[in-house]
């Protein structure tokens, strides 16, 4: 078990170290001569005028996070079963497909509400 | 050796974590350290053998739960200067409630290795006895599958709890016909109401959106408006219709 | 696995990233010269032969480079993203096996960090930790065009994971396991008939159409960068960075076309496995990682192929093809797989049968592809609907989508 992950750890060690030393010595040897037009934030050369911390989001961005998410556990789900639908037959692929027949349902509906279109 | 390490390293990690997630005043920083919170849970079950409910927890909890977290602190704005402010009063009841959660859990999870017929540690006349709590290590349970405990929970899944399963189905179908309900109106869309929001000035109240497209933003008109608030409350009333 | 020596797991470690760190510095310069090779130019020719050593002058000139901070930035998090990007990068190759079995100073070992036992949900999990690198660069530097570029690429890739998800699900359905050994232990004998490689891109075509399109888009790569359409984005989500932290991002967007690439091979294209056309075992211990590297070349020159001759998509369409495409095939395909799996079990499937099944599902699959496409052209641009259109669609579509396609959607 931990000489299964000990090899990974190193490897997050060896990135780590990697990316944390480039930016580090990228600091210590790079210029450093700033001015307020290069501190500000960059709208192709106008004056910054956006508020940008007030500013909200389209919903629909909220749609699609919530969609992945749903998807994302229904995901999972087939990765146990996978593993093991042999030893349950055609029982096993009758119990995914009911599954995802019921998730296919809210897959029409939303297709039908218009939830997937990007407009 | 290592896993009392592994143990220590992120049980600290996730408690930490979690007191900042609390004392953090920028929303996303407090994000941010639920996402590592997260992910020091994860690290506590691939200590304790369990692969794949590791990953998983990795995958679902800090990689699609945490994302909707933050793509709704988008929708709500980016205000960083936002500070919170709470009664006292609730403040206190929050920790009494936190407290008992926390009581009751030892005394669920602790409590039946601390009686006298645990056998953690045990002589083997206990351990003898049929009314036992037995100290199974899940490196026992988890380690015979080979897989991470994926066989084992497959089998448990689709053998003996297929009805909660299916149950699980609808439940996620609930869910996503809730969000698409809640979010695609198509006349109540936020960003139909906005055509320009790069100007710096302010959005009209509840309607706000960075960068439109709609070309139907033009069709909008007092008439509809107030179609809309009819909408509101339609929405409103489907949704407790829905609980 | 059996014990090693205490040298094993750091030599595993460390060749792995050299390696894959020295593949993405050839893939700069190759992608350089390619490209330029399609445009009629000529590309960086000046350092070192054909120019190959110039990814390294690069990178030594992006340490000397001022690495401004502008003021409005959330510092703390500023320098995270890139890190969190260059570092999930990394992480996801921990589980690709570079090479076969070597023997070194007495110790046998597979040449790949670790074949842990969830690999292919490791490789996933990694990619869900890279969106946080994306969203969080365009959230902390506050400032328009990085906000909505990191929001966009964060929905873009978040809405492909599930479609790739459901790829690999249906590569583990037909292997029936999750360890990346076995996958391309599976694959490693004949495929339909004798002499046939039995990769998974064959039996599964469908699973590994769907994952190409999802690598390309999980990579931001053309024709689906479109998180950094400079054309309406400036630079997406990393408009703000600069010297060594934007070289980082740089570096993850490159390297994830490398990763990419390598999972597709390992996944679909049986891994290192190939013929040792009867080479002594002193050296046909190198075919395995000869075989790997050519056949993960063969996926980077794709990347590259594509960026060269491909115009840019447009974001509607890309939700719809990841939303309304894929993610459905992906879901009847894995049930199909899991069909014909059993049927297998059952014998029922003589060569015949599966050639039949395997032009069936081509057919359905493509069906399907076409269905879902054409409609879209009809109602994408509600107020040009001359039918015309459809025809010149590809010269067209970068124009239309500069046109069409304002900030922030």
């Amino acid at each position: 078990m931990f000489e299964e992950y000990l090899p990974v750890l190193i490897l997050a060690v060896v990135a780590t170290a990697f990316a944390a030393g480039s930016l580090v010595v990228s600091s210590l040897v790079g210029p450093r001569v700033p001015n307020p037009t290069k501190l500000s934030a960059y709208e192709c050369g106008n004056e910054p005028l956006a508020e940008i911390r007030t500013t909200r989001f389209p919903i629909r961005f909220y749609l699609v996070a919530m969609l992945f998410l749903i998807f994302d556990i229904e995901t999972v789900f087939l990765y146990p079963w996978a593993v093991v639908f042999r030893s349950f037959g055609w029982f096993g692929l009758a119990q995914m497909g009911v599954f995802v027949a019921i998730l296919g349902v809210a897959f029409v509906y939303e297709f039908g509400r218009g939830g997937l279109e990007w407009d | 050796m290592a896993e009392a390490v592994s143990f220590w390293v992120f049980a600290v990690l996730a408690l930490g974590s979690a007191l900042a997630v609390v004392a953090m005043r920028n929303i996303v920083h407090a994000a941010l350290m639920l996402v590592l919170n997260l992910l020091a849970i994860a690290g506590l079950y691939l200590t304790l053998q369990a692969t794949f409910i590791s990953i998983v927890q990795v995958l679902v909890y800090a990689g699609a739960i945490m994302v909707l977290f933050l793509f709704v602190v988008m929708l709500l704005g980016v205000d960083r200067d936002d500070t919170l402010t709470t009664a006292p009063r609730l403040t206190a009841v929050a920790v009494a409630g936190a407290a008992l959660l926390a009581v009751a859990l030892l005394a669920a999870f602790v409590g039946p290795y601390t009686s006298p017929a645990s056998v953690c540690g045990a002589d083997t006349e206990v351990a003898a006895s049929s009314d036992a709590v037995r100290c199974i290590g899940l490196d026992e349970v988890y380690g015979e599958d080979g897989q991470g405990g994926v066989v084992l929970l497959g089998e448990q899944l689709f053998g003996r709890y297929t009805f909660p399963f299916e149950l699980a189905a609808l439940l996620l179908t609930v869910a996503t016909i809730g969000a698409v309900i809640l979010a695609r109106r198509r006349d109540l869309d936020p960003e139909d109401l906005d055509p320009e929001d790069l100007d710096g000035s302010e959005p009209p109240p509840g309607a706000a959106g960075l960068g439109s497209t709609s070309s139907d933003a033009l069709d909008l008109d007092p008439g509809t408006a107030a179609a809309d608030t009819e909408l509101v409350l339609d929405t409103a009333a489907d949704d407790e219709r829905e609980d | 696995m059996s014990e090693h020596a205490l040298w094993v797991p750091f030599f595993r470690a460390i060749v792995v990233f050299v390696y894959f760190l020295l593949v993405t510095a050839v893939l700069i310069w190759a992608e350089r010269r390619i490209v330029a090779r399609m445009q009629a130019r000529l590309g960086p020719n000046r350092i070192g032969p054909f120019g190959a050593l110039q990814t390294l002058v690069d990178g030594v000139k992006m340490f000397f480079k001022e690495d401004v901070t502008p003021a409005m930035v959330d510092r703390p998090v500023f320098v995270l993203a890139p890190l969190i990007g260059v570092i999930a990068g990394f992480l996801s190759m921990a589980v690709i096996p570079i090479g076969g079995e070597v023997t070194l100073f007495g110790e046998t070992f597979t040449l790949v960090v670790s074949d842990l036992n969830v690999g292919v949900l490791w490789i996933l999990a990694m990619g869900s930790i890279h969106v946080y690198s994306v969203f969080l660069a365009g959230w902390s530097s506050n400032s328009p065009y990085p906000l909505m570029g990191g929001v966009r690429a964060s929905a873009q890739m978040i809405s492909y994971e599930i479609a790739q998800g459901l790829a690999v699900a249906s590569v583990v359905i037909y292997t029936g396991s999750l360890r990346v050994g076995d996958i391309v232990a599976a694959q490693s004998g004949d495929g339909l008939f004798p002499g046939m490689p039995g990769w998974n891109a064959i039996v599964l075509f469908p699973a590994f159409l769907i994952f190409t399109i999802g690598m390309v888009a999980e990579a931001g790569r053309p024709p689906f960068d479109l998180a950094e359409a400079e054309g309406e984005l400036v630079g997406g989500f990393h408009t703000e960075y600069s010297g060594m932290k934007f070289g980082m991002f740089m570096l993850a967007e490159f390297m994830n076309v490398v990763t990419m690439s390598a999972i597709m091979v390992t996944l679909f294209f049986g891994g290192p496995s190939g013929p040792t056309f009867g080479l002594p075992d002193a050296v046909a211990w190198v075919m395995p990682m000869f075989w790997f590297f050519v056949k993960m070349s063969a996926f980077i020159f794709f990347f590259i192929l594509l960026r060269g001759a491909l115009p840019r998509y447009r974001y509607d369409r890309l939700m719809s093809l990841g939303w309304k495409v894929l993610v459905p095939v992906g879901l009847v395909w894995a049930l199909v797989t899991a069909a014909i799996v059993l049927l297998e079990e059952q014998t029922v499937l003589t060569t015949e049968v599966r050639i039949g099944l395997g032009v069936a599902a081509a057919v359905l699959v493509g069906a399907l592809l076409f269905v879902g496409a054409a409609p879209e052209d009809a109602d994408a641009i509600p107020d040009e609907r001359d039918p015309q259109d459809d025809a010149a669609q590809a010269p067209g579509a970068a124009d239309r989508a500069e046109n069409a396609e304002e900030v922030g959607t």
